[in-house]
């Protein structure tokens, strides 16, 4: 079994109200959905379409899709810096909340195109439908 | 300035790249070819056809398929009527 973090920023949307956006910082995925958990569980489910495109043409997607631009970046950063650790069940409906930050577990099974660090073998394997669940902690802001 | 799926999807077809409607997830697929491989980008789809993407989702979709920015929002916009190549 082979895991590695992503980074995933969830915003309010600024042109689709009530709408929450995703992004996964280093596929440079996108989605979306009417809550934070809901954009969450789109960006898991997005980011799943796309490690199994790569991984069924033997691609890694680490090295083959690009990283989200600086500017997302920076964002995440400031995020970073004037934000406050809580646990994810407490945002609910993001009421008062602007943006958050995720960390994402992704792990898949051991892939010769893959080149991540290899974990303990009893890392489970981890549904997406259910990856809001198990982003515990989150960085809000 | 989001767009409607559906539009979004009729505009694709006319960089060559196939929107796929899938059995099951919240997700259409965007199939194209980026460097010479072909590429699978998936398309929030919460609110099938209907659902409206956010300019965020756009952006990150010009950057997977190397597509001008500008020119996929003059099309949105019916400002451009055909793909410029």
């Amino acid at each position: 079994m082979a895991s590695c973090e992503l980074t995933v920023m969830v915003t309010r949307s600024e042109s689709i109200s009530r709408e929450w956006v995703g992004h996964c910082l280093e596929l440079d995925v996108v989605s979306q959905g009417t809550s934070p958990a809901h954009a969450l569980n789109m960006v898991a489910e997005a980011v799943a379409i796309v490690v199994l495109d790569d991984l069924s043409a033997n691609r890694d997607p680490l090295k083959f899709r690009s990283r989200a631009p600086v500017e997302d970046w920076e964002a995440y950063g400031r995020v970073i810096r004037e934000s406050q650790l809580v646990n994810f069940s407490e945002i609910g409906d993001g009421s008062g909340v602007k943006s958050l930050v995720v960390t994402m577990n992704l792990s898949v099974p051991k892939h010769p195109a893959m080149d991540v660090e290899e974990d303990d073998e009893r890392l489970p394997v981890v549904p997406v439908r259910t990856m809001a669940e198990y982003a515990h902690n989150s960085l809000v802001c | 300035m989001p767009a409607r799926l559906r539009d979004l999807s009729r505009l694709l077809k006319q960089f060559d790249i196939q929107v796929v409607e899938p059995g099951k997830g919240s997700h259409w697929r965007a199939v194209g070819v980026r460097d010479g491989q072909r590429v699978t980008f998936p398309i929030p789809a919460h609110n099938g056809s209907k659902t409206e993407i956010d300019d965020k989702y756009i952006a990150s979709m010009c950057r997977a398929f190397g597509l001008s920015l500008s020119e996929v929002y003059g099309m949105l916009r019916g400002e451009l009527r055909s793909v410029t190549r």
